[in-house]
């Protein structure tokens, strides 16, 4: 689990390139044009679809802009008036709360899956492939779709609650409960965390488990002491990309509350709002404006994630 | 000169040619396929939402067209609901996509009319004739100084209940002038006699058709001049009114309520949870193939003391895509859509009974029953002396939203009548200033 810090560094350092002398200066300046060609598809498609359009939604963040009139420009306003909207500060917090209860969640189901997994049961590879597929669905339309109808008033969801004489209600519109099926479609997606998990544990020699048996170490000592620690770079790796995926949900929460991110505005995820302002209400500018504040949010809470890293994340050399 | 060199010189004189003749196809004006001279030709897009009633007979329209202009193919899109519509047409507009003929609703022709995206029809007449219409009609959806849609049809707000099932329980069916407490003593009927049904109504407390007949009722109105012209007070009146009915368990449930997300196969009466639901009468005939048993309509409850205050309208219009390429053709098909009498026998009252008076007089000798039912529904609403609605502002959107959030506050026990009354009202006079 050395490689992904590796990893980590290596992005980061670039090494300098020796200065060439007038000899070699032409033939270099072929290769590096060789490289640029060869280079351009990429570059190409990142400046048209990446570059480009983000400059233009940071510059569009300081405009008022309907999309279909010129943009006009109103410098921090939109920004300021974020600050005011009752609407955007529900969105945080429902977002927070998101991100604060399913990340964590989803980990541990993940972490504890991969451990059972680990063991060698039979028919290992069906299990793996079965608890992997909802990571491959669980954005999809249909899955929410289908989580719409469980959850709903006729939903299977509560036929189980029926039978056991539970009074049943509408889980996905009540404002009490439906932030909570959607927590749950994003734990349900625990496949992907679960496989790397599963290749890191695989990682862990198996001298220490026979070492720690041998001094008397049960079951919980023997993942507190070793398995935890030696895995901590991969849960980390594990919980910046599934923050930053938590973040920009948007298709469950949007499909199961009919696009409103109601009721209540109880299931109000940022992106959900930020679509409804921009191709909704045709308030782009604002749109752009929360969308750079997303941006920020992330790096911030990554940049946290690194510092924090040093404390608890322990590489093994 | 070296390899290089020429290798850079092919690759500059290629990225110029290309660019340029990129530039010259953004330069020059968009070819236009027909003018108002020739002979039309070329390809149309036109978009609609309803039931499939309607798609067959549009889509059948569109065939009669283009069999009477040969040269020119129109492309159908359809969609079965309004809101994925509404969502499907703004996402296209916003990408400069959109149809060239647009199916527009009342609820947010203001928001596309006002920001430029819909075609002056004004400036198209002929070939849209509408010598024969009423003044009135023809200036209805007038924005920007243009007309930028035509009414298709006529239909007004209206109470639709299982007749059927009244009639199975003994209970008597309302009269057209009936009142808000013989509204509440039918639900009570409905609720204690057990039938089907196990709520009198939907909960009306979030519907801006409701509210407008309460508030006509009580001397002002939605909008008036783009503005609101409601009281928090007069709000939380209707509230509480709702609120009592929920208390005694004869409308739905919040989270019931909270589920309907617009579309007619959502309302609580088709799913058979109550007999009686608030829509617009043209969807009569779509409510009649949804509910199994027989489907009455009566106007709005009136206030105790009298008043009806009741809402005609035009459901939808007929709009041309500002950026349209081909706008004579697109005019053409607005016109033979809206007036031409093949066309009005095809069509029938798909988009409730015609505006147009040759569409009218073609389709008066092929009326069907239910037909004839919303064409009686409209004369007792001109009886009752119903008001035209006040034009919805380009804001609609936006204020319904904040309407059904704070009603829903208010339902679900989170905050007071008074309290979501005046956050509603804060919020209209933010929306609107």
């Amino acid at each position: 689990m050395t490689q992904t810090a590796q990893a980590f560094v290596e992005r980061t350092v670039t090494t300098p390139p020796a200065v060439p002398r007038s000899r070699w200066d032409r033939q270099s300046r072929a290769e590096n044009r060789a490289a640029y060609l060869f280079l351009s598809p990429w570059i190409i498609g990142m400046v048209a679809i990446v570059a480009v359009p983000m400059i233009m939604s940071l510059y569009l963040s300081f405009t008022d802009y309907n999309l279909l009139q010129a943009p006009e420009w109103v410098g921090l306003d939109n920004y300021t008036r974020l600050l005011e909207d009752p609407r955007y500060l529900q969105a945080l917090g429902v977002t927070a709360t998101y991100v604060a209860v399913s990340v964590p969640l989803q980990l541990a189901f993940a972490l504890a899956l991969a451990m059972i997994l680990n063991r060698g049961l039979r028919g290992l590879t069906f299990y793996r492939g079965a608890y992997y597929l909802p990571s491959l669905i669980g954005a999809s339309v249909a899955i929410a779709i289908l989580w719409r109808n469980l959850f709903g008033t006729d939903g299977l969801v509560n036929d189980g609650l029926a039978l056991f004489g539970i009074e049943t209600r509408s889980w996905i519109s009540d404002p009490d409960t439906a932030l909570g099926t959607l927590i749950l479609l994003n734990i349900w997606t625990f496949g992907a965390p679960m496989i790397i998990f599963l290749a890191g544990l695989r990682q862990i020699p198996a001298v220490y488990y026979e070492a720690a048996a041998v001094d008397g170490a049960g079951p919980i000592r023997r993942f507190v002491n070793v398995t935890f620690p030696l895995l901590t770079p991969i849960i980390f790796f594990n919980v910046i990309l599934q923050v930053i995926n938590a973040f920009q949900a948007f298709t469950q929460a949007f499909v199961i509350s009919g696009g409103t991110g109601g009721p209540v505005d109880s299931t109000l995820i940022y992106s959900v709002y930020l679509y409804s302002e921009g191709f909704v209400n045709f308030r782009m500018g604002y749109a752009s404006a929360m969308a750079w504040i997303l941006v920020v949010i992330i790096a911030a809470l990554t940049g946290i994630n690194f510092l924090l890293s040093r404390f608890w994340v322990h590489y093994e050399d | 000169m070296d390899r290089q060199l020429s290798r850079r010189q092919i690759l500059g004189t290629g990225l110029f040619l290309g660019s340029a003749a990129l530039l010259a196809a953004c330069g020059s004006p968009a070819p236009r396929a027909s003018s108002s001279s020739g002979k039309p030709s070329g390809t149309l897009r036109m978009s609609w939402w309803g039931a499939d009633d309607r798609h067959e007979r549009t889509q059948a329209a569109l065939a009669a067209f283009e069999e009477r202009y040969p040269g020119v193919t129109v492309k159908a899109e359809f969609t079965g609901d309004f809101q994925g519509y509404a969502d499907k047409l703004s996402t296209q507009i916003a990408g400069n996509s959109a149809p060239d003929v647009i199916q527009m609703s009342g609820q947010f022709i203001a928001a596309y009319a006002t920001r430029g995206a819909l075609l002056d029809l004004n400036q198209y007449m002929p070939p849209i004739d509408v010598a024969a219409w009423d003044k009135a009609a023809v200036a209805e959806a007038t924005y920007d100084d243009g007309v930028r849609g035509l009414s298709v049809g006529r239909d007004g707000y209206a109470c639709f209940y299982d007749k059927g099932e009244l009639d199975a329980l003994g209970i008597a069916t309302p009269a057209p002038d009936w009142n808000w407490d013989d509204f509440e003593s039918i639900l009570s009927d409905v609720v204690s006699a057990g039938g089907k049904y196990r709520y009198g109504c939907s909960d009306g407390g979030g519907r801006y058709e409701v509210l407008t007949v309460f508030l006509r009722q009580n001397g002002s109105d939605l909008f008036i001049d783009d503005k609101p012209a409601f009281t928090a007070d007069q709000v939380a009146d209707l509230w509480d009114y709702w609120g009592g009915l929920r208390e005694k368990g004869l409308i739905v449930t919040p989270d019931i309520q909270a589920a309907w997300t617009k579309a007619l196969d959502a309302t609580p009466l088709v799913q058979g949870l109550a007999a009686f639901e608030f829509a617009s009468s043209s969807t009569l005939l779509n409510l009649r193939s949804l509910v199994p048993s027989e489907v009455g309509i009566n106007p709005l409850p009136y206030s105790t003391d009298g008043e009806a205050g009741q809402v005609v309208r035009s459901p939808m219009y007929f709009s041309a895509y500002g950026r349209s390429k081909n706008p004579d053709a697109a005019a053409l098909l607005i016109d033979f859509l809206l007036n031409d009498p093949e066309a009005a026998e095809i069509l029938g009252t798909t988009r409730s009974i015609p505006t147009s008076p040759e569409a009218r007089d073609a389709i008066a000798d092929l009326l069907t029953d239910d037909d004839k039912a919303s064409a009686a529904y409209l004369d007792v609403l001109d009886e009752a002396g119903a008001v035209p609605i006040s034009p919805l502002p380009a804001a609609f959107n936006d204020f319904d939203a904040a309407l059904i959030r704070t009603y829903q506050e208010v339902m679900f026990g989170r905050t007071s009548s008074k309290e979501g009354a005046k956050r509603l009202v804060d919020e209209a006079d933010r929306l609107f200033a």
